[in-house]
């Protein structure tokens, strides 16, 4: 296993996208926090708002995450590398797990680094605009910095919800592209179709527990009126999004397991 | 430590209602190069691919004493491959695959030993992207025998080779071989085969059809004189007359077995007044023979 981990280490820092990725969101980043200072009164997106996201990099990680999760093993079969890497001694969960692995460690690696460059970014342009220690008056009591930190968790087990479909897609299509449609349908169309998800919600109580509706989690710790849509608590929906989650890697497990090559 | 390095019995597998593979069963014996010959879609790289464990296939095989299969292959850390054609990463240099996949003690040194070894060193160092098929095939081989592997399975391994580095090639799995590498070869370049083979698997429709050394097939094989004479018309009359068999060349050329001696020809001849001019030797080579095996199947299944 700790040899499959530093091969898959090794793939990643060598493609040049890893350090564009990085540089782009720094850029990003601050960028978004020196807008901010340029245009202290606007209304759209505060410093605090524009905050909470890191400064619009938890976007950025879905999409940037979703591409880096589809070709990581697609890349496999379209290269015919995965001869190479499954006649090594390892079994082919081995194989998938480290790739898992290594791509929950980028992930926490990008979010460690976008929220050091929001707190850069907040320390260098907006400091002056709100204290991290103040309450946020649309969250649940909680100061910006909680609130902050509450907002990157749940972004980030929302993005593990999705990136396990991007994963079951990759295994079964073996197709980078089928599985980028897949993560960009499962999180963008959800919000096209979240209206209809909660008017059958009320009609059928059932449809709550749809994985579809477990995509709401950061949103509803940001928001928490969004209980009375998903009629689901924080808790149940922490649970659920893990349950999802490792029931969709899982499939794809299950499914690599049997595939010849 | 007579045990084979590699085992298979009784390997089947179908794709679908398609049966690929029918009773496969061989060894390879340490140390030797085993030729893989057949025509295309007959099964070779099925056949490779079940013995590393890419596809799956009903059978047993062993792999230095111990079972291997789809779900379980951790001997496989004593094999190195090349399948169908070289895997390579367009973002890595050459150098980067071998780092990539060198494994154990002494990594460093194996990987400038295999550079040195196919010759590596003008491109190791670019972008696998840009490489020629030649240069890709050659890091594919560099790739398959970099961990120092007991057995080495090489599927068309002189692929998009160049006559230089075919040569290089041959030497190498030949000072391999004496180290105690076995190698299994699947090639259609079947001159190149004969010189570095010692045994030989001929497969056909999913079935081993021969199973031989390559001294034994060449020597079964058919030996020709071929003569020129002052009457080649006379000369072909007077030796079907002393009951040589001909073949149905317009020169006259006697099949004779392995140890046919050249005089009492030239007796007969001579008696009758025909003078021999030249004398030439054809053996028929690995391809003749494994042809005619091939055709002789052929009809035996039409038969």
């Amino acid at each position: 296993m700790r040899t499959l981990l530093w091969q898959e280490a090794f793939k990643l820092l060598k493609k040049k996208s890893t350090y564009w990725v990085t540089i782009f969101l720094i850029i990003s980043g601050l960028g978004q926090a020196f807008l901010e200072k340029l245009y202290p009164h606007n209304k759209v997106l505060t410093a605090p708002m524009a905050f909470s996201s890191s400064f619009g990099a938890t976007t950025w990680l879905i999409f940037i995450m979703i591409a880096a999760c589809a070709t990581v093993l697609s890349m496999e079969f379209q290269y015919g590398t995965v001869k190479e890497i499954i006649y090594q001694q390892y079994s082919r969960s081995t194989i998938l797990i480290s790739k898992w692995l290594v791509m929950l460690g980028y992930s926490i690696y990008l979010y460690v680094m976008t929220g050091a460059v929001a707190l850069l970014g907040k320390v260098l342009f907006v400091n002056d605009q709100f204290s991290l220690t103040a309450i946020d008056p649309y969250s649940n009591h909680l100061t910006f910095l909680q609130q902050w930190l509450a907002s990157m968790s749940s972004s980030f087990m929302t993005l593990w919800l999705v990136l396990s479909v991007v994963f079951l897609f990759a295994t079964l299509f073996r197709s980078a592209t089928m599985a980028v449609t897949a993560g960009i349908v499962a999180f963008f169309a959800f919000n096209a179709v979240s209206v209809l998800m909660f008017k059958l919600i009320t009609k059928f109580n059932w449809v709550k527990w749809n994985p579809f509706n477990f995509l709401n989690f950061s949103n509803q710790i940001t928001d928490p009126a969004r209980h009375t849509l998903t009629q689901l608590s924080d808790t149940q929906l922490l649970i659920g999004s893990l349950g999802y989650t490792a029931l969709f890697l899982a499939i794809g497990l299950f499914s690599f397991r049997k595939q010849s090559v | 430590m007579n045990q084979p390095i590699l085992a298979v019995h009784q390997l089947n597998k179908s794709f679908g209602a398609k049966q690929v593979l029918h009773d496969i069963s061989f060894a390879c014996q340490r140390g030797h190069v085993i030729g893989l010959v057949g025509a295309n879609g007959a099964g070779k790289t099925t056949l490779m691919k079940a013995i590393l464990g890419l596809t799956t296939a009903t059978g047993q095989i062993s792999i230095d004493g111990q079972s291997t299969s789809f779900d379980h292959h951790e001997v496989l850390h004593e094999v190195g491959a090349l399948i169908e054609y070289p895997s390579i990463y367009p973002f890595m240099s050459g150098r980067d695959h071998l780092k990539l996949f060198a494994k154990g003690p002494r990594r460093h040194q194996r990987i400038e030993q295999t550079i040195a070894e196919l010759h590596l060193a003008k491109y190791i160092d670019r972008p696998a992207k840009g490489y020629s098929l030649g240069m890709k095939q050659k890091l594919g081989i560099a790739l398959a025998i970099l961990n120092d592997p007991k057995l080495v399975i090489l599927d068309e391994p002189m692929n998009g080779l160049d006559p230089q580095a075919n040569k290089e090639l041959r030497e190498l799995i030949i000072s391999k071989r004496q180290a105690g590498t076995t190698f299994l070869i699947s090639s259609h370049i079947l001159g190149e085969l004969q010189r570095i083979a010692d045994d030989l698997l001929i497969i056909d429709h999913g079935k081993i059809v021969k199973q031989t050394t390559m001294a034994d097939l060449l020597a079964a094989s058919s030996h020709q004189l071929i003569l020129s004479t002052s009457n080649d018309v006379k000369a072909r009359k007077v030796l079907t007359k002393a009951g040589y068999q001909l073949t149905e060349d317009p020169k006259p050329t006697i099949q004779v077995g392995a140890e046919t001696k050249l005089e009492p020809i030239l007796d007969v001849l001579s008696q009758q007044q025909v003078t021999v001019l030249d004398v030439q030797h054809h053996d028929a080579d690995l391809e003749d023979s494994v042809l005619k095996l091939l055709d002789h199947n052929q009809l035996q299944k039409e038969g």
